[in-house]
Parts: C-alpha cells; sequence; structure tokens
C-alpha cells in the first residue's frame, strides 16, 4: 500500500504498542482479537498475554507470584500458558461460577493455592498424555471429560468465532 | 516555580510547571540530560494532542495533591469524558502517551482502545481498522 502511515497503522505495526492495548484483553477477546488476521493473530498468541490472563486469577497468597519464573518455565515446557487456559482453567473458571459469566461482570475472586495447584497438575496430566499419545492412540482422558462437559455450559455465552478459537488451539 | 517549556510538532511553545512536566519519563530524560535553558521539542506530539495530555497530567496531579476534594467517581468522569474523542484522536493520544512516556495515559487510552475491540466481532475490529485507516487517508 503506498498510503502514508496513519495514526492507528502505525500503533498496528509497533509491536510494543500493540501489545500494550492487547493486554488488556480477557482471553475470550484475545481469542477473538486472534481471527482478525494474521498480524492480530502472531500478537494474540503472546506467551506473556496469556500468562496474564492464567495468573489474574491466582492471589498472591498461592506463592504463585513468587515463584513466577519458576512457575513460567514449567508452564512453558508443558506446553504453554494458553493451553494452560484452555485446558484447564477455562473448564474449571465456568464451573467455580454457577452463574456462568454474566454479560461483561468478570470474576474477581482469586484462587486458592488449591485452585492453582489442581489446575497445574491436571496440565501436566494432559502432557503426559499428549506423550503417551505418540506411542498408542489412547481415548477417553480425564481432561476431555472436564472440557467437554463445561462447553455445553458455556458455549451460549460466547461469539461462536471465539469458541471455536478456543477449541482450536486446545484440541489439536 | 520552574518552568520548563516544551515545544510541539508544529513549533507551539507550551510553558508547564517542571513538576508537571517531570511526570513523563521522557522529558525527565530530556531535562536530565539538557538541562532547563533550552525549549524541549517535542517532534512527534501535534499541539493539539500536547495540549490533552497537558490537561491530563494537570488534573490527576491536582486530584493527587492533599486537601483534593475530587472524588474517585470524579476522577472516573474525568477519564471517560477525556477519552471520549475520535478514534484518530484516540490513537493520536496512544502514540502520545507512548512516545512521552506517560504510564497513566498509556493505560487509560490502551484500555479505551481495547473496550472497543472486546465488545466486536473480528469482522467488524477488522473494518474499524481499515475504515478509519481510509477516512485519514
Amino acid at each position: 500500500m503506498s498510503q502514508p502511515p496513519t495514526v492507528i497503522s502505525q500503533v498496528e505495526r509497533d509491536d510494543d504498542m500493540f501489545y500494550e492495548i492487547l493486554k488488556h484483553l480477557d482471553a475470550k477477546a484475545l481469542a477473538m482479537a486472534a481471527c482478525v488476521n494474521r498480524r492480530w493473530r502472531r500478537a494474540a498468541e503472546d506467551e506473556t498475554l496469556w500468562e496474564n490472563v492464567c495468573t489474574i486469577n491466582w492471589s498472591s497468597a498461592s506463592g504463585a507470584s513468587s515463584q513466577a519464573s519458576q512457575l513460567r518455565s514449567v508452564v512453558l515446557a508443558l506446553g504453554g500458558f494458553r493451553r494452560l487456559y484452555v485446558l484447564c482453567l477455562r473448564p474449571l473458571l465456568s464451573r467455580s461460577s454457577s452463574v456462568p459469566a454474566k454479560a461483561s461482570v468478570q470474576q474477581q475472586e482469586k484462587w486458592s493455592k488449591d485452585e492453582v495447584h489442581l489446575s497445574l497438575s491436571l496440565f501436566s496430566i494432559d502432557c503426559y498424555e499428549r506423550l503417551g499419545r505418540r506411542y498408542s492412540n489412547c481415548h477417553g482422558s480425564p481432561l476431555k471429560l472436564l472440557c467437554k462437559s463445561s462447553r455445553k455450559a458455556d458455549q451460549r455465552y460466547l461469539v461462536p468465532n471465539a469458541a471455536a478459537a478456543l477449541e482450536l488451539s486446545g484440541v489439536n | 516555580m520552574v518552568k520548563v517549556t516544551l515545544k510541539s510538532a508544529e513549533g507551539d511553545v507550551f510553558e508547564v510547571d517542571e513538576e508537571l512536566a517531570l511526570e513523563s519519563l521522557m522529558v525527565k530524560n530530556m531535562i536530565e540530560d539538557v538541562g532547563l535553558d533550552s525549549a524541549i521539542s517535542l517532534p512527534n506530539v501535534s499541539s493539539t494532542i500536547l495540549a490533552k495530555v497537558i490537561e491530563y497530567i494537570k488534573f490527576h496531579m491536582d486530584a493527587q495533591k492533599d486537601g483534593s476534594k475530587k472524588t474517585s467517581e470524579e476522577i472516573k468522569a474525568f477519564d471517560d469524558d477525556f477519552v471520549n474523542v475520535g478514534i484518530p484522536t484516540l490513537f493520536e493520544m496512544v502514540l502520545a502517551s507512548n512516545y512521552l512516556n506517560v504510564k497513566s495515559l498509556l493505560s487509560l487510552t490502551c484500555n479505551t482502545v481495547a473496550n472497543m475491540i472486546k465488545t466486536k466481532p473480528p469482522a467488524e475490529v477488522k473494518e474499524m481498522f481499515t475504515s478509519a485507516k481510509q477516512a485519514k487517508a
């Protein structure tokens, strides 16, 4: 395009500024942003953004924040924060809220240590399952059950695109 | 009170208190480097936007002072009104606050853009960005 750079494209092209904007999005909005185009997809898949999305529910008392770098290396080794969110946090979040996220009311409750540990344990199970799947075709994973039952419940509240994006990234 | 002279892209001169100017980390570094004698030129910021940024910093500095009677509702109302501008102006403010390194304003403007994106499906976001591009060009 021969158009002179406008303010909007200047912001869009600058990785740091684009990150500043995406930082304010929640998981659903991030998944939708990834559907805009390739540029947005690349930006919205940033691990740090998903780390924020994951850790926002974790209280400092859970000890997760004091060991942030340790946690980061573990999660990255097991498949990344976006995967962690889709497989473990989203199902748990939608289960724990009896009224599934009506409108834009965000869940304000912080997670306890147990909930953080539970989601991380489930995540490591998922990782081992994927390793196992390479050698044998195993079906009926406990995580799948967790995802499937809750998916029905919250699908109505998700824009189809976002639901599809979350599912795509989760179930590969 | 020591004054600092800021020069916008158009060459307009703004004289502000040093205390206010230091809120911009970029200007703060400039003052440390070159001192207060010469005007600090900001070639990336237009006069309109610079005036807005100064207005923002001033309001928040007054609100933070002891004895300020401003309630958090009033501050929120000011912020909401402040970012209630057209998309091009909003993005210019994102650029300016990033360039001037004013963290609170960058966070406010980016949050506003994020809220616009949040409520729209991807196709509309795409349209919002491309149509705004064409309107400007």
